[in-house]
């Protein structure tokens, strides 16, 4: 629910009722981290995400920011505001040029440069041809098993196996070997 | 010899969603400093957006702050009575390191390759599970030993990788239990208890792992973080839609 509904809502929201909060976390936390990856990323945004919520459940000042009204748009600019401060402090970046504007939707990032080079070097170095076409599929287009076994014309039981494998090597590749 | 920041674990307990709120905390602390393990934290976030079974980044996040509504560690445990399995028509997960296909027996045949038998209490009846579950059922197992390994361990994992404990049962936090002794041979042998676990995912593979050594629930969570098997395990598997 995106729009504060009645005195009793907002009583219990000031009041940092458990029931309330965890409903604005599951259905915010979406708005936040979009507005927050606007301005920083990767582990900085999940930092800053996290600590958007962990002061709105533990922090009455913060809640009581919020008087009624559209609770998302609050969010979101809170998260923003909350980001481009974090950008200023931690990151010594004083200009916001590169930030997107506060209104607009950030659209669905592509994989960053160092991202893209990361993979590119997992399928020349680490990947089997063999699992190739398993791993563009299901873990570069994230297509569903059902699909990804019918254009490969495999056995789905097939596809988990080679799914599990590709998973093992990857994550030996980027946590072990990548540093 | 390169040396890794010593945070990295806390990462990497993070990223399993097994961090206490705590080491959140500390994590989030340490991240504000240490270009390494920002790094590092982020070849997670990677994997993450590529393994199509990682869990989602808001239920993880949730964990951290206390937030999260997965209680993986409930099972709800009855003394079943032992039914008896004849005339069953029973579906068998063959090994998942050999052809990894399943297919259905119309009887109990006596190869030499270990099997799960998996079945649905339903009141005095057990009813074979074929493909799919439905999310309270309450699971009861029987497996076939004719490698004689000492033990065996029964566990699911959903597509947000969420690990279920069959066998042994898990249900304190604070212990840590290890595998079940396993009876040897070709016969099927039952496993007693029905089980309910509050299943989260749509999907849920099942293993049973075979294994000589005796092993813990976190040791075994551990390897199959690292290595997506249990070490030095003959395991065999069934994936079944929850619904």
């Amino acid at each position: 629910m995106s729009l504060a509904n009645g005195d009793l809502w907002l009583e219990a929201f000031h009041n940092g009722d458990s029931a309330v909060l965890a409903t604005c976390y599951r259905e915010h936390y979406k708005d936040v981290a979009r507005a927050v990856s606007r301005v920083v990323s990767g582990s900085d945004a999940e930092t800053v995400t996290h600590e958007v919520f962990f002061r709105l459940l533990s922090q009455p000042d913060m809640r009581g920011g919020f008087t009624g009204g559209n609770l998302g748009a609050w969010l979101k600019r809170v998260a923003y505001n909350h980001a481009v401060d974090f950008r200023r402090k931690y990151r010594n970046e004083v200009s916001l040029e590169g930030v997107a504007p506060q209104e607009a939707d950030a659209p669905d990032a592509e994989f960053s440069t160092d991202a893209a080079a990361l993979i590119d070097r997992f399928r020349k170095e680490r990947l089997p041809a063999k699992w190739a076409p398993v791993f563009e599929l299901r873990f570069i287009e994230q297509r569903p098993q059902r699909d990804a076994a019918r254009v490969l014309g495999i056995q789905r039981t097939t596809l988990v196996y080679q799914e599990l494998q590709i998973r093992a090597l990857l994550r030996r590749f980027l946590l072990r070997e990548a540093q | 010899m390169k040396i890794t920041c010593v945070f990295q674990a806390l990462v990497d307990r993070h990223m399993a969603a097994h961090g206490s709120p705590a080491d959140e905390a500390r994590m989030r602390a340490h991240l504000l400093g240490c270009a390494e393990c920002r790094a590092y934290y982020d070849r997670h976030l990677l994997l993450a957006r590529l393994d199509p079974y990682a869990m989602a980044a808001e239920e993880r996040m949730a964990r951290g702050l206390a937030l999260s509504r997965s209680k993986r560690l409930r099972p709800w445990v009855l003394a079943g009575s032992l039914v008896a399995a004849a005339g069953f028509a029973l579906i068998a997960a063959r090994p998942s390191n050999r052809t990894g296909e399943m297919q259905a027996r119309g009887t109990v045949t006596h190869d030499d390759a270990p099997r799960l038998f998996i079945y649905r209490a339903e009141g005095d009846r057990l009813v074979p599970v074929v493909q799919r579950m439905a999310r309270g059922d309450e699971l009861v197992f029987a497996y076939r030993n004719p490698h004689g390994k000492k033990y065996v361990m029964v566990y699911g994992i959903d597509e947000g990788r969420r690990v279920y404990w069959f066998h042994p049962q898990w249900t304190n936090a604070q212990e840590d239990p290890h595998a079940v002794l396993a009876h040897p041979g070709s016969e099927p042998t039952r496993l007693l208890e029905a089980i309910r676990h509050p299943i989260e995912g749509r999907v849920l593979r099942i293993h049973a792992s075979f294994l000589d050594r005796s092993v813990s629930v976190k040791e075994a969570e551990r390897e199959l973080e690292d290595h997506g098997i249990i070490k030095d395990a003959e395991t065999v598997s069934t994936t079944l839609e929850v619904q």
